[in-house]
């Protein structure tokens, strides 16, 4: 079983704390992806699993096994870097065979081993080339190769995709899932591209100043988040934020921005009573939010008055950033709305989709919270 | 360039072919005549053995000596970065003050090297280092030794430092050990260093005529001869300018032979 435990992890260089007593439990099997802003501790994080790292404190283990005072060649783990590390003088064949050399594997095992894992990531024709021929994906693919053939416990991925282009990033994106899929094998993966996050997770932990902000599947912390920060982290575009009050009138709540007021629907008026009269921060991301030409049935949908400032058409959709009084909203609406700058236009809310926030704490209004 | 490098060579070789004489009027065109005498001259064949002797085992220690050296110096010790800021010192020292300081240290008795052999219990060896036969020429390669060795170090230290410290980690994952990590990283990231700093000081230790001429100016009895240092003898004591240039234009042959070689086997090994 290659499950994966940090128990109360923490590093410090000098007075700075970059992780921050993590506790993490990785499942056996599972992609889990670290994601955070730079500096936040993931990849520090990251090291301390492979044991590039010392920690101040904490114990990690690895499957059964306490790795803490194991040497990283000891603990059954490979890692891909994000500059990829080949050795620069040997060719790929050798590159891959390097680490099952000093783990005493016959010649015909290290080939037999090498030409599959190759077959497998379309390398074949590359094995007699050297790192300095090879195109960045290329490359990228060898560096898993070599991770790949060690056969370990835990495979670990530090920003691997971060130096491909856009479009080579995405075709990695899949591939990098399929291979999951069939190497089955536990992935502890870190990013600062919260999309990347989304798209190859089974889990996300979302991370922030060394500490964890939340750990869910992607569509939790979509969905559910707990605080501002990683409502605002997960999305794109980010969601939308507005200092409003919270208030009561004919029975009813409305979230009041000063110069509008938008009805909360009647299924969360319990969630919020206790906030009445409080200021709040308003969240609602730029999906939920649509031109009002291009309304939709079904929602508890509030209408909004705005005027438009910037246009930014991108094929599938169009981003709108609006204003109204002193908020400024970004809009995810439908491709064709027609819409000119400066114009006033109504825009929709899905108010069901609305989520509101303790403005000191930045924690997630709840129910019973 | 071409009255600075140009001119002064061809005018050496084809002097080469002649029989000009310091004190002798006339020049005289002698085909191959220096040449052949070359062959039959004793000193000619001991300078040149001891020339190539002496470059060959110098830059080889220089560079075993000197890759140890950038190892210890990228090692986190107290007082390492002044240990690095003085220890060109040796190197920036004229090559005079060089031999002064060392001719001293050899003297018999009160020499610093002789005091501390008769500490240690090896007073038998005392003796004047420079002055005999046996031991000379080894002195003289530790002169240079001395006097090049940080130069190396700072080189290999600063190629060293080039090289991602991923590539430690990656290997280090590997499984492979410090001795390793340093066979199949370090010294392949550092390798074309070691071509420039190799390529340079055989050509400097090959040509090089301070060290002995100062130190012993090629004896005693011809013990630390080299070729330079009996060119200038040939030219300035003898007034043998045509001989003298017969010598170096065969020196400058090894010298490009030399180069051509390393040359290919440079670059083919870049290419493989």
């Amino acid at each position: 079983m290659s499950e994966v435990r940090l128990s109360n992890i923490t590093k410090r260089y000098d007075r700075n704390t970059v992780v921050d007593g993590i506790n993490l439990f990785v499942k056996d099997k599972e992609f889990l992806v670290l994601v955070g802003p730079s500096g936040c501790g993931k990849t520090t994080t990251l090291r301390m699993v492979a044991g590039l790292e010392d920690m101040d404190e904490g114990d990690i283990h690895i499957g059964d096994r306490l790795v803490n005072d194991i040497r990283p060649k000891d603990r059954d783990i490979a890692m891909v870097f994000q500059n990829y590390a080949l050795y620069p003088h040997m060719n790929v064949y050798k590159n891959m065979g390097f680490g099952l050399k000093f783990r005493k594997y016959t010649k015909a095992q290290i080939d037999s081993r090498v030409k599959r894992v190759a077959e497998i990531l379309g390398i074949e024709d590359l094995l007699f080339r050297k790192p300095g021929q090879l195109s960045g994906g290329q490359r990228q693919r060898v560096a898993m190769g070599r991770a790949i053939v060690r056969k370990p416990q835990v495979f670990l991925f530090d920003e691997p995709l971060s130096n491909l282009d856009a479009k080579l990033r995405i075709q990695m994106r899949s591939e990098l899932s399929k291979l999951h899929e069939k190497l089955q094998t536990t992935i502890i993966y870190v990013t600062h591209d919260q999309i990347e996050a989304m798209t190859l997770a089974d889990r996300i932990v979302v991370m922030n100043d060394g500490q964890i902000m939340q750990i869910g599947s992607p569509l939790e912390v979509y969905e559910n988040p707990v605080n501002l920060f990683v409502a605002g982290f997960i999305g794109s575009p980010p969601m939308n934020f507005m200092d409003v009050k919270l208030v009561a009138a004919n029975g009813q709540l409305y979230i009041d921005g000063g110069n509008f007021r938008l009805a909360v629907p009647g299924a969360l008026k319990r969630r919020y009573d206790a906030w009445i009269n409080r200021q709040v921060v308003f969240g609602m991301r730029p999906d939920h939010i649509n031109d009002r030409s291009f309304l939709i049935d079904g929602s508890e949908l509030e209408e909004l008055e705005v005027v438009v400032e910037v246009i930014e058409p991108i094929g599938s959709e169009v981003i709108l950033i609006v204003t109204t009084g002193d908020h400024q909203i970004t809009a995810k609406v439908h491709p064709q709305t027609k819409v000119s700058l400066h114009q006033s236009i109504n825009l929709t809310f899905e108010m069901n989709k609305m989520l509101l926030f303790d403005k000191k704490t930045g924690a997630v209004i709840d129910a019973g919270a | 360039m071409g009255i600075f490098t140009l001119y002064p060579l061809l005018e050496g070789i084809r002097i080469a072919f002649t029989n000009k004489h310091f004190l002798k009027e006339g020049v005289e065109f002698v085909g191959l005549q220096n040449f052949i005498r070359l062959l039959s001259d004793e000193i000619f064949w001991i300078s040149l053995y001891h020339s190539v002797t002496l470059t060959v085992v110098v830059v080889f220690l220089q560079f075993l000596f000197g890759l140890i050296l950038a190892w210890a110096m990228s090692q986190k010790l107290p007082g390492m970065s002044w240990f690095k800021s003085i220890i060109m010192a040796s190197w920036v020292i004229p090559v005079a003050a060089t031999v002064i300081l060392f001719k001293f240290m050899a003297q018999p008795d009160i020499g610093f090297i002789n005091i501390v052999l008769k500490m240690i219990g090896f007073e038998e060896l005392n003796r004047y280092w420079l002055g005999d036969p046996d031991v000379a020429l080894a002195f003289i390669m530790i002169l240079h030794l001395w006097r090049n060795v940080p130069f190396y170090g700072v080189a290999f230290l600063a190629a060293m430092q080039a090289i991602p410290q991923s590539y430690y980690e990656a290997a280090e994952i590997d499984g492979a050990g410090g001795w390793h990590r340093f066979w199949y990283i370090t010294l392949p990231g550092i390798r074309n260093m070691v071509i420039v700093m190799v390529t340079i000081h055989v050509l400097w230790t090959f040509n090089n005529f301070d060290f002995v001429y100062l130190a012993t100016g090629g004896g005693p009895v011809n013990a630390t001869d080299v070729l330079p240092v009996y060119v200038y003898r040939q030219c300035w004591n003898s007034y043998t300018i045509g001989y003298g240039a017969s010598i170096g234009t065969v020196m400058l042959l090894l010298l490009m032979l030399y180069f051509i070689v390393f040359i290919k086997i440079s670059e083919r090994d870049n290419i493989s």
